[in-house]
Parts: C-alpha cells; structure tokens; sequence
C-alpha cells in the first residue's frame, strides 16, 4: 500500500533520510517514532507530494507519488502538526471546498459532508464558521478534511500535538473508528503514548536512519531475546536480594519494601527455574511476571542501544 | 479543465469574501465615493457662469474617476494576489492544497481571479457611473469597451506577477514593495527612453496602455508631450497601434508569468525552479527578439551621419549590455541547490549529461543563451539589410564582446554556485556582495594605478572602447578569467565528490 524505495532526502549538506526502505501493508496503522528532527515529517511531506525525494520513490497504492502526484493524491490524505483552517469560511463550506477540490462528484459530496462531520462530531457547529470553533474542534475538522474523499492512506504529522487530554482522547477514538474502517494509517509521533495500543507496526528514526522497522510484538519479542524486565511482590522477610545476585543471567536489581524488578538476559525455561530457585529459599511469592514492554520502552531500548 | 465559476478556489474566495454584508457595505462605500465626487462638480451652489460645460465637465468626471478607478483595481489586484500564497504558506494551508487534486492551472485560476475577487466586484459597482459618463461625455462605446478590457489584462498580468512573487517570497510585504517599484519605475523609464526625441525604441512607450488608447477617444496629441505623439510606433519595422504592441507586450509577459506558476506553484518553496534550462534559453530568445521587434531601424544612420542619432554600432553595444544582463539572469536562474547538483552528479558525473542536466552546472546554459542570443542578432541584422548594410553592425566585434561577457558572467556565477555548495545562508545574496565588493575593488584599484587591469579584472574591455582596455589587455583578462573559472569548476567537483563512509555507515544502522 505505501512503499519506501531507497527513499533519501538532503537539504544542504544535511541528510534528513537516508536510504529509507519500508512496506506497509494495507489496513496496516503504522507509528513513525522518533525525537524531533529525526526525519519523520520529511517522509510524510515526501509520501504526500509535498516534498520531491533527492533519490529514491514512493508508491502509494501502486502510484508513483511523484510521476503522478495528482491521481496519487486522490488515495491519500494527509494532516500535519499545527496548521490552519480558513476561518472565514463555515464548517460545511470548508469540507465542501476540499471535497470540490478532490473532484469529488457534486451529487455525492453533499451526502459525504454531513456523513463526515457526523463522524467527526461536529453536527451542531455545521453551520458555524470557523473562526468560532475550538482548537480540538479544528483539530477534527482538519482529520475529517483528510477524510472527505475516502482516502485509502491517512497520513498524519504529529496529529496530536497541542490538544488538551479531552481533544487528544476524541481524536484517538476517531482514529480506532478510522482503523476499524480498513484505512492504512501512517502517523508520526514523539508523544509515543499516543501511539500506545493503536499501531500495529512501528518504524524508530534516529537522525534521519531507519533504525528498526516491524510490527510492535516483532520488535518486542526480538527485544526480549536478549533481554526482559521482570517484576515481582511478595510478602515477609526474605532474601530476594541475595538470591537474585546470585544469578549471572540477572541485573539492575531494584529492590523497593516487598516488591523488585531486575532484567533477566534468558529463556523462558531459565526464568522458570529463577522462580523455583526464589521459592527454595523460602521467599513467599505474591506476584511475579515479565513486565510488558510500550512503545515508549521499545524506543527508548532500541535509541540507547543502537543510535549514538 | 472545469469553467471558471466552477473553481474550487474561486468558490472558496467567493463565499469568503462575498458574504451579503460585506457586498453590501463595498458597493455601499463604492457609490457613495463615486457620488460625492460628482456632486463636487455638479453642486447647484457652484457658480454656472466660471464653470466648465457640462460635456467637459463629464469628460474631467469620467477621467478623473477612470483613473482612480484603474489605480485602486490594479493595486487591490497587487495586493490581494502579492499575499495570496505566502499568507497560506505562513497559515499552513497552502500543503493542503497542494495534496488535493487541483492542478496548478485551476490553482491558479482561482488565486487569479478569485483573491481580487473583491477589487473586481467593487470595479463592477462603479462601472455605470463612468460609463454613464463616459457615454456623456461623447466617447465612442468601442474606446470605453477597450479602455476596460485593457485594464482587466493589465490587472491579470499584474496579478500573476504578484502571484509568482508571493510563490517566491515568504515576506509578501517585500514582494509588493518590489513590484511596486516595478510597476511604477519601469514603466515609467521605459516610455521616457521610448519617448525621448531620437529615441531608437519608440515602441517601449506601449508600455503604457494610455498611450495606446488616446486615439480611440479622438484626443488630438499634445505638442509638448512628444509620449502622446507615438499613437502609432514600429513592430519588426512595420507601423502598427500602440495598442497592438500594448496587447502583445502584456500577453507576452503574462504568458511567461503564467509557465512560471505553472511549473511551480505545486512545488515545495526549495524545489521552486522558475523555468526549465531550455525554457531559460527561450527566455533569451524572446528578449532579442522583443527588442529587435520594437526597433525602429528608420533612426539607425551610419557613423557619417549626425552623430546626435543611433548609429548600428551604439545598437550594438545597447544589445552587448542588454544580454550581460540576460547572462547574468540566466546564470542565476540556472544556479542549482546543492542537493540537486550532488544527485546529478551521482547520476552523470561520468559523462557529458551531467552539463545538459536540468542538476547540472548553470555554465552550459549561459554559453547555449548566448550562442541563441548571437545567432537571433545575425539574423536580425540580415533582415535589417534594406535599412542598414550588414558590415555596418560589426557582427565580428560583437561576438567577441559577447564572449568576453560571457567569460566574466560565468566565472561569476560558478563563484556563487561554488558559494552555494558552501552551504552559506543565503548563498546567493552573499555571493553578490562578494562580487561587488571585488568590482569596486578591482575598480578603484585599476582607475587609480593600474588602467589596463580594467580589462583584465572587469568585462568593460568587451564594449570595444580602447581607453577602456586594448586587445592584448582584454585578452589577457579573458585568459585570467577562463584560469579562475575552471579552478572553482575544480573546487565544485572536490565539493561534490561523495564521502564514501556515509553509505556503509547508513545500511549498518538500518539493518
């Protein structure tokens, strides 16, 4: 559905994404993390026809983006961070332009207008102009702006920076009803509990380079081959400490009252034999199991481990 | 292509800015103005006896309020169209539009007659008073009808070369600053240059639309202003209306202006290229030929004559000045961002398409123009052999006065391009300062101690004056510079060259 090839954008002397390869497939919702300056809303811009790649191409639903970059962006739609709405206009005049602007048929647009702003919420601001909604509101206009025309591909930039916690839970809402619709999302993030149980894949930039691409429970198993935090209660004195020192498969031990987390570099069986090892010694365990990693972990593991 | 009324973008503006109430107090406003001003001269406490009759009286109305009228329109036109893009750049609007489907033609169309959109609804609600007083006044339907559609073409060039400007510029009040001094300093110049007594280009006064819509109102030229005479001036040496050359000096310039928005208006601001390299080489074409084309070869005498007229050779050195300048715009228009330079270069370093590339360096460009510009003389001058024989324009000393400019144009705009690839903030700029720092130096330096170095270090010695430099001292110049040109070529290409490390590096992390 979107396909990266050798994707490479340089402004100046600085590589802003280097060599980009990646695949998602449809109906995949894919979150582009990363720090700030890492290149992600430069690979939007790029899938959007914004920005023309120094090398590399972009096929968004097996168009070239920038051989065809008009029928390419009739499958797409596309939200960026913080942006404008013409507030001169109203709610419904402001779908309508962009749904004229898309060459969307007159007889379907008027149908489509009043099923998008259902869907967005906006039902009572239909008629009101811009300039008197809210910044959540805008917000939802902007996405139901991106959806007007049915794309195939939502591409989003940070969507949900500078709403409060009540515009940010109704736009992550929209986005579930979006995903639940078989739209292939591509969001770019640094809020990364934004992403939290949303994306099925993850893609982690660093300084314009791909670092790990792949769905969430890929990395994390991947990750926890080498590695799982392990947490653990339990009631009583017991010598939890000492019994976990003396494990070479065990570190970072923090030990806090009755509870603990350690990271355990080993098998499934290993840890097995850990837990009966702490019963042995007398330790009455409560409760004890592997911590599951967010993204926010994911990405803070793979930046520290593998980008200087 | 959808109608006009059916644009997306007009439809927008339309909505915007035609609400009732805003329509309203504009054509309120509007008449009211245009009222007041008749009812100063046709005040019933004006004394009958001292005033003018009523059909002067309607004819200083009509003037006065047409003027005023085209002047408000055009820079309503100016502004509205100069802020068009960059105020939605500056919004974050204008990357919605570029992903929807209109094409840059429609974009175009809908910022073109849909940001004015209120200027022309105002024009609209004023026409009857000075149709009414034109018609009045005795002016025959036919000048009011071209009075009013060469202002809508002077209106729609204007507003696609505020448009291009607002494309270019993030600081839209810097644009219309610019265009304004465009608007009223060119024209302006170049009727006086058209207009004065030997004048060798007497179609430039076409410039000016008034001049060419005089004759429709049956107004007798003033002796004292020799601009009001040139009713009729030559094109490719034929006697045509000034409001022809008017017609096609306007389409012409829109029709540039509109490739411009054409090609970029969709781009991102850092992929803005205003014309193609072969576009840029027509662009030189069209100059000569435009130039050649408002020519009057009646006043060209040769040297024997009275001194006081143009002789072939003055032509010549005009057409030499002209086209430095063209080189120089060339060069700058060709200049590549540094990305694109390295990326044609990866592709085609090894061979001869990395010069013809549109990533290429500008310098082929600015030989191919000057060449093109060489030939079109040529050829000129052979059409012009009925008015001046062929040896009089010393086609030989031209070419070589060209190449010399050529030599100088291009060691210049290497050095920016090298400054480019430098990575300076806003290389452009500082390059032009450094070179004008050097050619005051070199100036100063040579005018005080050194007189033949003018030849050697600036591009003066190509106008063939030997006070300004002798054969041997604009050769030697010629050499230096053709040296300091292929050193940056050299330095562009060490700057170029890729460092191998990065790749290796780039595939290790993304594995």
């Amino acid at each position: 559905m979107i396909e990266f090839q050798a994707l490479r954008r340089e402004y100046g002397d600085l590589v802003a994404v280097r060599d980009l390869q990646v695949s998602i497939p449809e109906g995949e919702v894919y979150g582009l993390i990363g720090p700030n300056g890492a290149g992600k809303t430069t690979i939007i811009r790029m899938a959007c026809g914004l920005l023309t790649p120094t090398a590399g191409h972009i096929t968004i639903s097996g168009v070239d983006v920038h051989q065809h970059p008009e029928l390419a962006q009739s499958h797409i739609g596309y939200l960026s961070d913080f942006f404008s709405v013409y507030d001169d206009l109203k709610v419904w005049e402001y779908l309508d332009y962009f749904g004229r602007a898309y060459k969307m048929p007159d007889s379907q647009l008027r149908l489509r207008i009043d099923e998008v702003i259902q869907e967005v919420g906006l039902e009572v601001k239909r008629d009101a102009f811009i300039r008197g909604l809210s910044r959540g509101m805008k917000q939802r206009l902007g996405i139901a702006r991106a959806i007007i025309h049915k794309p195939k591909v939502l591409l989003l930039d940070e969507p949900a920076s500078g709403l409060d916690p009540k515009a940010r839970a109704d736009l992550r809402n929209l986005l579930l009803a979006l995903r639940a619709e078989g739209a292939t999302l591509l969001i770019s993030s640094h809020i990364l509990p934004d992403l939290e149980g949303f994306c099925k894949s993850i893609g982690v930039m660093e300084k314009g380079v791909m670092v790990r691409s792949g769905t969430v429970a890929d990395i994390s198993s991947q990750e926890s081959q080498h590695f799982c935090v392990v947490r653990l209660s339990w009631v009583g004195e017991a010598p939890v400490e000492q019994v976990l020192s003396s494990i070479d498969k065990v570190s970072d031990i923090a030990i806090r009252g009755s509870e603990g987390l350690f990271r355990f570099a080993g098998s499934d069986d290993d840890l097995a034999a850990l837990l009966h090892q702490l019963v042995t010694h007398g330790v009455r365990i409560l409760s004890f199991g592997e911590v599951k990693q967010t993204i926010e972990d994911l990405y803070l593991k793979l930046s520290r481990n593998e980008v200087m | 292509m959808q109608a006009l009324w059916r644009n997306p973008e007009l439809i927008r503006h339309a909505r915007a800015d035609l609400r009732p109430a805003r329509m309203a107090t504009a054509a309120a406003v509007s008449v009211l103005l245009c009222a007041l001003l008749i009812l100063m001269f046709y005040h019933p406490g004006i004394d009958k006896t001292s005033a003018p009759a009523d059909r002067d009286l309607a004819t200083i109305l009509f003037i006065s309020l047409a003027s005023l009228q085209a002047l408000v329109f055009c820079l309503w036109c100016l502004s509205s169209c100069g802020q068009a893009i960059s105020s939605e750049r500056a919004l974050k609007t204008f990357d919605f539009l570029r992903t929807t489907r209109l094409t840059s033609w429609e974009l175009l169309v809908g910022m073109v007659f849909g940001a004015p959109l209120m200027a022309y609804f105002t024009l609209a609600c004023t026409l009857p008073f000075t149709l009414v007083l034109g018609l009045y006044a005795g002016f025959p339907l036919l000048a009011l009808a071209a009075t009013y559609l060469m202002l809508l073409l002077l209106a729609v060039v204007l507003s696609l070369a505020a448009l291009a400007i607002s494309m270019m510029t993030d600081r839209p009040r810097a644009g219309e600053l610019l265009l304004l001094l465009a608007l009223f300093g060119f024209p302006a110049w170049a009727s006086m240059i058209g207009a004065s007594g030997n004048s060798p280009f007497p179609g430039l006064t076409a410039i000016l639309v008034i001049v060419g819509l005089q004759p429709l109102y049956h107004v007798a030229p003033n002796p004292y202003m020799p601009i009001t005479q040139l009713t009729h001036v030559p094109f490719f040496s034929f006697q045509v209306p000034s409001l022809f050359v008017s017609v096609v000096l306007y389409l012409s310039v829109g029709a540039w202006l509109l490739l411009i928005l054409l090609r970029n208006l969709k781009k991102d601001r850092e992929d803005i290229r205003l014309l193609s390299r072969w576009q840029v080489v027509g662009f030189t074409v069209y100059l000569n030929l435009l130039l050649f084309a408002l020519l009057d070869l009646r006043t060209i005498h040769s040297k024997s004559s009275n001194p006081a007229d143009p002789s072939a050779s003055d032509i010549g050195f005009a057409y030499l000045g002209l086209n430095f300048l063209i080189l120089y715009a060339v060069g700058l228009a060709s200049l590549t961002t540094p990305a694109r330079l390295r990326s044609g270069w990866v592709r085609a370093s090894s061979s001869a398409a990395f010069y013809w590339s549109e990533d290429g360096l500008p310098w082929p460009w600015m030989a191919a123009s000057a060449i093109a510009a060489f030939l079109l003389f040529v050829l000129e001058a052979l059409v012009a052999r009925p008015f001046i024989p062929f040896s009089e324009w010393s086609v030989g000393g031209l070419a070589a006065g060209l190449f010399v400019l050529l030599v100088f144009a291009v060691r210049d705009v290497l050095f920016l391009q090298w400054c480019a690839l430098r990575g300076f903030r806003s290389p452009a700029v500082k390059g032009m300062l450094f070179l004008l720092l050097y050619y005051i130096t070199a100036l100063t330096v040579t005018g005080f101690c050194f007189h033949s170095g003018i030849a050697w270090f600036t591009p003066l010695g190509a106008f063939g004056d030997p006070e300004l430099g002798a054969p041997t001292s604009v050769f030697i110049g010629v050499v230096l510079q053709l040296a300091v040109s292929v050193y940056l070529s050299i330095a562009i290409r060490q700057r170029l060259a890729p460092s191998p490390s990065t790749p290796a590096a780039s595939n290790a992390l993304a594995s």
